[in-house]
């Protein structure tokens, strides 16, 4: 039910942005109206959702979550992406690297900052010396 | 100009010592990361794609041709060594190949998946230069209506084939095309579905679906499911290689994979997944070794590894032939034309047919590489699965963010990113099947586009959409894809058939 309830609320945000799309008024169907139909659809597959439930299909298997390596994680992901482009390449992920195996369960700290700085290094030098793809640099001068 | 001289001049592009080089990283990459558990083709193409950036684009898809077939191939090796494959395309696979392992036949059974996939991949190829050509002489006739029947067909196939719950899929689906919609109108200048955010204008490009949905999302879900991770692995006893009475089962498996494949990839849609569970099915019906499957059955191997292999060259037909994906994998490829400014179908044919024959013969050429490498180095391809999986999941992570700055280097790009993984993570917990989204934002602008230049052609009449004679036979087919899973399902159930009844619910990949 929660589902059908967030799949309602996704479809009336998608409903809402395909209503408030202003048609320039040339061509003979605007750019409101595909989106428009998809947020309408979109409600009807909440509503069906919902009739599935109440008729008593059965939900998934939703064996519980190991919450905190799971928010941990998220957290890092989040801290990760979010410094990427402020703190550089080399910083940002070398320091995620250990951080993030050590949530997901690595007790070998040593190993773990050993395989980040060749992996840190292969990829940076594949991406910039390779490809000639330039990584964030953030405040150190590679 | 004939298919065998455009073939020619495909091999003379592809067969250049820097192309053959490019070719062969492309494979070596492909199968390396397809290996990885967890990783699929569409993951893996859309993490290697920034490799090709500073690339011209012949040589760029000359790669690609290598990590297509790579990627395909690489996941068999897992879901024979290991009991939870990577991806859904390998389920199949790990049945009989896990059960071999287990019984000391892991060489026999890498041996018949890696020839498996050389037969079926030089088959498939084959079809896909023969069906491609016959397509594009057809496809000079197709208007945008037919276009748009053609993507709701795709769309609908997708969604019909994809995991248990049609609400669930359907909405996957819609979810797909309302992403894809997001950002500036190139009809109107108008923009749409933004909500007042300027960084989503550019739109949402698929490489972020791919690289959040399956991407981040695994990683999430490796963090969430940490306790009960447990994986057991067989090592390979003895040499790779099979005998001569398993030579003579793979045979047949192997032909009969390579044509059910390549057809059931070819229609848009219907993926690797449909095809190696159908052609593991009918291996089961006709082989005389009945009693033998899952226990250890080689032709429960060689076919359903043909299968998917010919199956990922049958999914190029549409996307050459007409610019349609129909799957995951190839809606990935197309944003990868896409990047380079090209767009697939008849006109690519006749603009850059070094590119497009390139790319065919080194399908080619990638399947004997694969070959030739695959087997002598399988030593590798399975240290590669001692990487330890805390670090090779905070690596994922970590290329992801390289792979999607260096897009568009936009910052902003990593925050849908991260958004995309979270819904991921959620969606495949509440069991949503995540093809149909990225299947979704490839089509949702091409589907819209070409209704809107449909109903120009009509005077804005829907109705014609069901009264042209192509769109309405082409939408038929739609309705078909929608309803027969239904149909198969309650006639397996009714018949007590459990195997008719379980690849109707076969999840897609």
């Amino acid at each position: 039910m929660i589902g059908a309830a967030v799949i309602a609320v996704l479809a009336v945000i998608t409903l809402a942005g395909g209503l408030t799309t202003p048609d320039p008024g040339f061509g003979v169907v605007g750019p409101a109206v595909l989106p428009t139909i998809i947020g309408a659809l979109m409600l009807v597959t909440a509503v069906w959702l919902a009739v599935d439930v109440a008729r008593g299909t059965p939900p998934p298997s939703t064996e519980p979550l190991d919450r905190r390596p799971f928010a941990y994680s998220v957290a890092a992901t989040a801290a990760f992406l979010y410094a990427y482009v402020p703190l550089g390449f080399v910083i940002s992920a070398a320091t995620f690297l250990v951080v993030q195996a050590r949530i997901l369960g690595s007790r070998n700290l040593v190993r773990d900052v050993i395989a980040g700085v060749v992996f840190i290094v292969a990829l940076y030098l594949l991406f910039v010396q390779f490809l000639t793809i330039a990584l964030p640099k953030g405040p150190l001068p590679f | 100009m004939d298919i065998f001289g455009s073939l020619l001049g495909g091999f003379a592009t592809a067969l250049s010592p820097v192309n053959l080089l490019y070719a062969g990283i492309g494979v070596l990459l492909g199968t390396a990361i397809g290996v990885l558990p967890g990783i699929g083709p569409a993951l893996t193409i859309s993490l290697l794609l920034p490799i090709t950036f500073s690339l011209d684009p012949v040589a760029a898809f000359i790669m690609f041709g290598g990590i297509y077939y790579g990627a395909m191939y690489g996941g068999s090796t897992t879901s024979i060594l290991v009991n939870a494959p990577g991806e859904s395309a390998s389920v199949v696979t790990s049945l009989d190949g896990y059960q071999m392992a287990k019984n000391g036949r892991a060489g026999a059974a890498l041996a018949t998946s890696a020839i498996g996939s050389f037969v079926a991949g030089t088959l498939a190829t084959l079809g896909l230069m023969i069906f491609a050509t016959i397509l594009v002489q057809q496809a000079v006739k197709l208007g945008p209506p037919e276009y748009f029947a053609i993507m709701i067909v795709a769309l609908s196939a997708v969604t019909s084939l994809s995991g248990t719950s049609a609400p669930k899929a359907v909405f996957a689906t819609l979810l797909g095309l309302a992403l894809g919609l997001v950002g500036l109108d190139n009809q109107t200048g108008q923009l749409r579905l933004t909500y007042g955010i300027d960084a989503l204008e550019e739109g949402i490009d698929v490489v972020l679906g791919a690289i959040g949905l399956f991407a981040l999302s695994e990683v999430f879900w490796y963090a969430a499911t940490l306790r009960s991770q447990e994986e057991h692995r067989e090592t390979i006893r003895g040499s790779v290689w099979m005998t001569m009475s398993e030579f003579r089962r793979s045979v047949p498996a192997w032909l009969r994979g390579s044509g059910i494949g390549f057809f059931i990839g070819a229609l848009p849609g219907a993926g690797a997944t449909v095809a190696s569970f159908i052609s593991y099915a009918i291996e089961k019906r006709v082989s005389k070794h009945k009693s033998e499957f899952g226990k250890g059955a080689i032709e429960g191997v060689a076919a359903p590894e043909a299968a998917n292999n010919a199956a990922a060259g049958g999914h190029l037909v549409p996307l050459l032939g007409l610019g349609i994906p129909g799957s995951g994998t190839t809606a990935v490829m197309l944003a990868a034309f896409q990047i380079y400014g090209l767009q697939p179908g008849p006109l690519l044919f006749s603009t850059r047919p070094d590119l497009v024959w390139g790319l065919i013969a080194s399908l080619y050429i990638a399947n004997v590489m694969l070959l030739v490498l695959s087997l002598p180095l399988v030593g590798i391809w399975v240290k590669l699965l001692d990487i330890p999986k805390p670090l090779l999941f905070a690596g994922i992570t970590v290329i992801s963010a390289v792979g999607v700055y260096s897009l568009n280097r936009n910052a902003f790009d990593l925050v849908v990113v991260f958004v995309l993984g979270v819904m991921g993570f959620l969606m495949k917990r509440y069991e949503f099947p995540l093809a149909p989204v990225i299947l979704g934002i490839v089509l949702g602008p091409l589907i819209d586009n070409n209704l809107r230049r449909g109903m120009i052609m009509t005077d804005g009449n829907f109705l014609t959409l069901l009264t042209r004679p192509g769109t309405a036979a082409i939408l038929a087919v739609a309705v078909l894809f929608l309803v027969l899973p239904f149909a198969v399902r309650i006639y397996g159930r009714a018949r007590g058939r459990r195997d008719l009844a379980t690849f109707a619910e076969a999840p897609e990949g």
